[in-house]
């Protein structure tokens, strides 16, 4: 039976949320396309980087920005 | 005349300025109608491909006359005066950056999933009644998906704060219809040359347009110039966008992005195979002193 085709696109649509790291071999870590609820795990990891504990804000995490 | 005040004199400006009362979603409504139309014969980009997109032609873009989009959330990775954002990316871009970071996304217009504004707007909604101070369309790029750009604008409160983020390679009727729509101009300044926009990115006379964005988003509403540093480019793009805008918008709002990654198809070059040192970036600060630029974070 033939296998359908793999789905190229890595994104999912809809309301799944999707953030993205690039962790450096010298320990910094790239993001793209943060949401709160990783920019608060991040500011967790690292809470003297002002980076990024500025923009842990006080947005509420709704349902919609949970994971599913 | 200059373009920038010929443009001040367009139809679209007369027209807001002949109906003081006339409310933003109002006049994004029609406005999105006119858009929609144009697509007969699209030349909402630089590329000016006249394709007929309601027809199903494609031009350079690939896009057709429904857009698709591949992530709507709430984020925070923008500029801190912009978030919370409510981000609403668009698949499909019209240039071809060889380090896009959305590449799978940007080059492919059939990615994600269909847009219906109403919907989008109804999410947007929610996300600003729960704290995203802002509603940032972005793509890809936003301008080759006008019309429902701005039926989203028109199903948006007219008191909420929108955020146009674009490569800043739209043409005049693009301008014309998204003079008043958008608080905010998010705009890419990403190369300092037009060698190097068409070695990246394949696109001609990138400088040109992109100045004539540039000035005429400062002219009409708030703008904010983005430059990704890319390695190996402090010179050849940076500095010479760093001094253009010193010399053409002095006081204008900058934000120097150093968190380059190769992504995509970046390792076709050489240079951009590596992230962005910070000695480079250093320099990078360095410079925007110098040009005495209004760096934001």
């Amino acid at each position: 039976m033939k296998q359908p085709p793999a789905k190229k696109n890595r994104r999912p649509s809809g309301e799944t949320l999707v953030s993205e790291f690039l962790i450096l071999p010298d320990g910094r870590i790239l993001a793209h396309n943060l949401t709160p609820l990783f920019a608060g795990l991040l500011a967790g990891f690292n809470p003297d980087c002002e980076q990024i504990t500025s923009r842990v804000t006080r947005h509420p995490s709704p349902t919609h920005e949970l994971p599913n | 005349m200059t373009g920038v005040e010929q443009e001040r004199r367009s139809p679209a400006r007369r027209e807001a300025a002949a109906l003081p009362v006339i409310t933003r979603s109002t006049l994004a409504r029609k406005r999105a109608a006119a858009a929609r139309a144009a697509l007969a014969n699209c030349k909402l980009c630089a590329h000016d491909c006249g394709v007929n997109r309601l027809a199903g032609e494609h031009g350079l873009c690939h896009a057709g006359a429904s857009p698709r989009f591949f992530s709507a959330q709430v984020e925070v990775s923008d500029e801190l005066e912009l978030i919370p954002t409510f981000a609403i990316a668009l698949s499909g871009c019209d240039l071809r950056c060889d380090f896009c970071i959305t590449g799978a996304e940007s080059w492919n217009a059939k990615a994600g999933a269909s847009f219906d504004a109403t919907e989008m707007a109804e999410r947007a909604e929610r996300a600003l009644s729960r704290g995203a101070r802002t509603i940032m369309v972005l793509g890809g790029e936003p301008t080759i998906h006008l019309p429902a750009a701005l039926e989203l604008v028109a199903a948006l409160p007219d008191s909420a704060r929108l955020v146009w983020k674009t490569n800043a390679h739209g043409s005049a009727q693009a301008r014309e219809l998204l003079d008043g729509m958008f608080d905010v101009w998010l705009a890419d300044f990403k190369f300092g040359n037009d060698a190097c926009a068409r070695r990246l990115a394949k696109i001609p006379n990138y400088i040109r347009v992109v100045r004539e964005n540039l000035l005429w988003a400062d002219a009409h509403s708030e703008l904010i110039v983005r430059h990704l540093l890319m390695p190996g480019h402090i010179d050849c793009c940076w500095r010479p966008v760093a001094e253009w805008l010193a010399e053409n918008l002095p006081g204008v709002k900058v934000n120097l992005r150093s968190g380059f990654w190769p992504a995509w198809h970046a390792a076709r070059h050489d240079e951009l195979r590596r992230t962005f040192l910070e000695p480079e970036g250093d320099r990078a600060t360095a410079l925007a002193r110098e040009f005495n630029l209004n760096l934001i974070p």
